[in-house]
């Protein structure tokens, strides 16, 4: 589904991912753990396509297709969806009303009519018991007046709302209580099938503990410097990343 | 031809104090003239075109179908008060209302139908013809005026839409209108003035609508320009607020080469709320300029306002919003905010916010920003499938509703919903 080969990438001339290889497979869940600014953000706004990162080398090819000649919307109505760090507050657009848009934009880009009223609302209901968000809370303005944990909560909302292919989560866990955390995995783990994936980043081992990963890597300074099986998040939370440091010769 | 030697060509009226009021404020008009530059409250704006062009009354206004097609958009459940290039059109006008205590129509009916006292009474004593020429320009080409007059403790039950239209015509048209909107005590109404100029000439609506609120009364106000662009439009609402009354004005300028509105509340009692709110948008080589005063004489009120602006183009946008707190106006809550948002880099924005404040017991605020649309809004709603284009729509859109949600006729704020979402488009 996506394979990453030999990805540099710059954010203000200065070089942030300096080299990264990854593959990911149709229904599989990879785990990105590493220290702070070790590129870990970067890489999600990259296959995200943020503006103001730079791709000075390497290719990303997602289902068969150059995944960085494609616009940011393209991207999310082939199937990527990036969960945010930081969700954006849009006053004045409710999230009932934002992802009506949504929905219909990436229907009409695979030759669908816009989705039926009934059905939408159907549609509503469910995902938002996925992730026990209140039916209320979506009419409100996008994230306006949302705590942390319900911004993080109606990322998740939108993801399963929106049914990607592949879905990337930014450091989602962070500023999450335990309940929001179980809350949030839940959601995530009952979207996972055999016909998508998602690449989850965290900077702890904790949200793994509910969204069990097939693969774990770990970013540091710009490279994928080691990969495993979940047990390799299982041993950073034990000795924590200058392990990583030491074993790479840092 | 200039505007003042228009003053010559009016109609007369009835009314021996409105002949002898036309007769002063033209003596003012003689000895003020109109706004240059240099006037501080005309810094932006220059009214020499104004002054300068041939403009001239349409006295035997001939309404053509076409107009009337115009009308359907209105086809609200509303008193429809149209005034064709100037003059009250009692023809094409739907009057409802059943009270017959209540009066909507023009002053020369108001004058022979016993409502002399309600004109005498307030006619001319809130709107200051010493403030600009154009004040003194109005009250001296008094036309047909329009007098809305709602009595004690009653209620117009329909909103009240008054349609002003200039039409094609072979000559620069002159407008010249004149309302006066009285609520009384415990009364309470809705009133719109809606402007379209549609000539290929050029056209100038010289307006100014006095309005009193006697004690707890209630006031929606909308004044809605959707001039064409080469249209001007220098228009005065001066407002006269009494104890515990409730004044919620709304401006929305879309349209027009060069508008000037001047909108003043005097809140003169206590228990009073004041709102203004207003939305502006100016593109190609537009100018929109919105004069605010909130003047609380009296302690214990409050008013808040709420302006913002698009600016697009080569377009420029002036607010000027001035909050007056006089030294018995203890007690008093103020509030001002304008924003705006540059579309291009040749849109100009001129905002200042005046707090003028001789009592020492208040609460006061003002704040203006001017920015772009926020870039990271964009992506977000870009990473979820939808344009760049779109999303700068729903953005602005959702910038907009905030205010245009305020306007408390239905039928008028859808239309000027499906009105945005063209503009948007």
């Amino acid at each position: 589904m996506l394979i990453i080969k030999g990805l540099k990438a710059e954010v203000e001339g200065k070089e942030i991912l300096k080299g990264i290889d990854l593959e990911v497979k149709k229904g599989e869940v990879h785990a990105i753990m590493g220290p702070n600014g070790s590129g870990k953000s970067t890489l999600a706004s990259v296959l995200a396509g943020r503006e103001g990162y730079e791709v000075t080398d390497g290719e990303v090819i997602y289902n068969g297709k150059n995944l960085l000649d494609i616009e940011a919307e393209e991207r999310a109505r082939e199937g990527i969806f990036l969960a945010f760090q930081y969700p954006i507050e849009i006053p004045g657009v409710s999230t009932t009303n934002f992802m009506k848009t949504s929905i219909n934009e990436i229907r009409k880009h695979n030759g669908l009519e816009p989705m039926k009223a009934q059905e939408f609302m159907k549609r509503l209901r469910e995902k938002a018991a996925l992730v026990e968000l209140d039916v209320e809370m979506t009419k409100r303005y996008v994230n306006v007046g949302f705590s942390g944990g319900e911004k993080k909560r109606n990322e998740i909302f939108q993801m399963a709302m929106l049914e990607p292919k592949l879905g990337i989560l930014d450091e989602t866990d962070s500023g999450l209580d335990i309940d929001a955390l179980k809350i949030v995995a839940n959601g995530v783990n009952k979207l996972r099938s055999n016909d998508n994936a998602f690449v989850v980043i965290t900077h702890y081992q904790r949200l793994l503990e509910y969204i069990v990963p097939d693969f774990v890597h770990v970013l540091y300074n710009g490279r994928l410097v080691k990969s495993g099986d979940k047990n390799l998040a299982l041993k950073l939370e034990e000795v924590g990343y200058d392990w990583i440091k030491e074993s790479i010769g840092a | 031809m200039g505007l003042k030697e228009l003053l010559n060509t009016s109609k007369k009226h009835g009314s021996k104090s409105l002949e002898s009021k036309r007769k002063d404020a033209l003596a003012t008009l003689e000895q003020t003239g109109f706004p240059t530059k240099s006037h501080e409250e005309w810094r932006f704006t220059n009214v020499s075109t104004i002054v300068n062009k041939d403009f001239r009354l349409d006295k035997e206004p001939r309404i053509k179908k076409l107009e009337i097609e115009k009308l359907d958009e209105y086809k609200f459940d509303a008193n429809i008060v149209v005034v064709y290039n100037g003059t009250y059109a009692k023809e094409l006008s739907k009057i409802h209302e059943k009270n017959d205590k209540i009066f909507i129509g023009s002053f020369a009916d108001a004058i022979a139908s016993g409502h002399e006292k309600v004109f005498e009474g307030h006619f001319g004593k809130y709107a200051n013809d010493k403030a600009d020429g154009f004040t003194a320009l109005n009250t001296s080409m008094i036309n047909s005026g329009l007098l809305l007059y709602v009595p004690k403790n009653a209620v117009i039950e329909k909103p009240v839409v008054i349609i002003n239209f200039i039409e094609e015509s072979d000559k620069d048209i002159f407008a010249n209108h004149r309302n006066l909107i009285v609520v009384e005590t415990g009364g309470k109404a809705d009133v719109s003035e809606v402007f379209y100029a549609n000539s290929k000439h050029s056209s100038f609506s010289n307006t100014v609508t006095e309005i009193f609120l006697g004690e707890n009364a209630e006031l929606h106000h909308n004044k809605i320009q959707n001039e064409g662009a080469e249209a001007y439009h220098i228009g005065t609402t001066q407002v006269e607020q009494r104890n515990h009354s409730r004044f919620y004005s709304m401006v929305v300028s879309w349209g027009g080469s060069l508008l000037r509105n001047n909108l003043n509340s005097v809140i003169n009692g206590e228990g009073i709320d004041c709102y203004f709110r207003g939305f502006y948008l100016v593109k190609g080589k537009q100018l929109i300029d919105n004069h605010t005063l909130a003047d609380h004489a009296k302690p214990n009120s409050h008013s808040n306002e709420f302006y913002k602006g698009l600016l697009d183009e080569e377009g420029t946008g002036i607010f000027n919003g001035k909050i007056m707190v006089r030294q018995d106006a203890q007690k008093t809550n103020a509030y001002q905010t304008n924003t705006n948002i540059l579309l291009s880099n040749d849109a100009t924005i001129n905002s200042k916010p005046q707090l003028e404040i001789f009592a020492d017991d208040v609460k006061c605020s003002h704040g203006a920003t001017t920015g772009q649309i926020n870039p990271d809004e964009v992506f977000y709603l870009r990473s979820r499938g939808i344009s760049e284009s779109e999303a700068k729509k729903l953005l602005l859109s959702a910038y907009v509703h905030e205010i245009i949600d305020e306007v408390a006729n239905e039928e008028l704020k859808e239309l000027l919903i499906k009105r945005l979402e063209k503009k948007l488009g």
